[in-house]
């Protein structure tokens, strides 16, 4: 056998190791040859490649100004030993995408803030970005910088609603927006509105919500995605008590996700739900005491299954994800923090985050 | 791995459930039945023709180093360390070899692992290891690697 001859691999199995690729080696092999880069570039490879999941890669986002958003990988060291101090959080500038001019001319610069876009939430390595003025919504890939522009959303502000969200429905395949505006004191009847970015178009489901805002912060109101249903944290009228308010995005109906008995009463009140490591996880502030618990539900909408996970020494912790090693990365809004799994502060950065995202980073690039 | 030149008797073959392999460099292979079976396309062919098992079944892509090598990995559960014995080449022969012959988790294993091994390496590296021809002009090379400067960053030396 001669072992010289040179084998040239057939595309379909060049494809196979692509698929196992993380995002950021598939740009950089998007300069190895032209049929590599038109492989890479295929909205059917960039949906195959996310749905394998393979060696799927988080970064958080935050804006940093008008122009710019930063991406910031959560595995990386904040500090990069190599290149010394100056290398802080590596963090990537990423150019957003320009709103389109305001219909308006806009003769009073007073609003010039509304200029900026908010990061609304993130969805199979999609961002949704909202900008008020233009009112425009903006479906964009950080990862590849692809973006799809939605003009003219035709909606008073989605921020200042009770609740939104925004996600994924795969037997449609179609993204979604869900807005749940303010219900009248008077009465239970209300109506949630469903975006289809595939139709362009509004639906208006008639719904009973008999909940409230809790109270908190505003953080609170933009829903956490996992699989296909969106969660808010809100307050039960009837009961009085906080609840997870679930709206799966395939079925378009409600249910509800009770928290722990215990914890719903005395000593702890809750501030904040993120979904990390594939749970819905809870913030809760402890009376008397200047830390925060997480607690996890292991078991998705099994109520005996909330268990405490880690014990953060501050407030106002805001957690993003689990690191590999079970520790928390996070922020207190003044900077971003990283603890081990006993709840020590490994590191910390003074960074300014108001509104952060976590990004699974792909390639797919069809809305 | 019995290599065997003479016809065996049918018999002897159903006694020990093995099927005769022809590799491309005309060796016959007596293989276990249960490693056949993970072949897709043997296994279709075997199972709809109910085949006589003495009779080699042509394999024209697959080497006898090859089918070696593949049986080694089955039979030891797909292990990593054996894995990592491999060459460059040897990589590339097995997958192209799990994807003829339809093995699919030999094909996820060994694509996998050959994923590892580049995901930190340059594109330079990976032209090497695929006999890939830059089929850019180096402005549209220099283009491309301007969009994402950052992924360039962090690299194993190759």
């Amino acid at each position: 056998m001669n072992n010289h001859t040179l084998l040239v691999l057939p595309p379909e199995v060049i494809r196979e190791i692509l698929l196992r690729l993380p995002v950021k080696s598939l740009l950089r092999f998007k300069s190895v040859c032209k049929s590599w880069l038109s492989l890479i570039s295929d909205p059917q490879f960039g949906i195959s490649h996310y749905d394998l999941a393979a060696t799927p890669t988080h970064r958080i986002l935050l804006r940093s100004n008008d122009f710019y958003a930063q991406s910031i990988d959560t595995k990386a060291p904040f500090i990069d030993h190599e290149e010394g101090t100056l290398c802080l959080l590596r963090a990537v500038h990423l150019l957003l995408p320009p709103p389109s001019p305001p219909r308006i001319p806009d003769f009073f610069h007073f609003d010039d803030f509304r200029n900026q876009p908010h990061i609304l939430g993130s969805c199979r390595g999609f961002v949704l970005l909202y900008y008020e003025r233009g009112d425009d919504l903006i479906l964009w890939n950080p990862s590849i910088g692809v973006h799809k522009q939605l003009p003219h959303f035709q909606y008073d502000s989605i921020t200042r609603e009770f609740l939104y969200g925004f996600g994924y429905d795969p037997s449609k395949d179609d993204y979604l927006i869900t807005s749940i505006p303010f219900s009248c004191p008077f009465s239970a009847e209300n109506e949630i509105h469903v975006f289809s970015f595939k139709t362009a178009s509004w639906n208006n489901v008639p719904v009973n919500i008999p909940y409230s805002d809790p109270g908190n912060c505003l953080a609170v109101r933009a829903g956490s995605l996992f699989n296909e249903t969106l969660h808010w944290l809100v307050l039960s009228k009837e009961k009085k008590v906080p609840i997870i308010l679930a709206f799966d995005l395939v079925q378009r109906s409600f249910s509800e996700i009770s928290l722990l008995d215990h914890l719903t009463m005395e000593k702890r009140r809750v501030c904040g739900l993120r979904v990390m490591g594939g749970c819905l996880s809870l913030c809760y502030s402890v009376e008397g005491s200047a830390v925060t618990e997480i607690w996890m539900m292991k078991e998705y909408k099994v109520q005996s299954s909330w268990t405490k996970f880690i014990i953060i020494p501050t407030c106002d912790f805001y957690p993003i994800c689990i690191t590999k090693d079970s520790g928390i990365f996070g922020s207190d809004m003044r900077s971003l923090e990283k603890y081990n799994d006993k709840g020590e502060l490994l590191e910390h950065r003074t960074w300014c985050t108001r509104r952060v995202v976590l990004l699974c980073q792909s390639t797919v690039c069809k809305v | 791995m019995q290599k065997t030149e003479g016809e065996e008797s049918k018999a002897e073959n159903e006694e020990v459930k093995q099927v005769t392999l022809m590799t491309s460099d005309g060796v016959k292979m007596k293989v276990e039945i249960s490693i056949v079976y993970e072949m897709e396309i043997v296994r279709s062919f075997i199972e709809v023709n109910d085949a006589d098992h003495s009779v080699p079944f042509p394999l024209p892509n697959v080497s006898s180093h090859t089918l070696d090598l593949i049986i080694e990995l089955v039979k030891n559960e797909y292990d990593d360390e054996f894995m990592k014995t491999f060459s460059h080449d040897e990589l590339k022969e097995v997958l192209v070899a799990a994807n003829y012959l339809n093995m699919k988790t030999l094909l996820d294993f060994i694509a996998t692992a050959i994923a590892n091994l580049l995901e930190k390496k340059s594109v330079e590296f990976i032209r090497n290891f695929f006999n890939i021809v830059n089929d850019f002009t180096p402005e549209e090379e220099a283009e491309i690697r301007k969009t994402n400067e950052w992924v360039f960053q962090d690299l194993d030396e190759d």
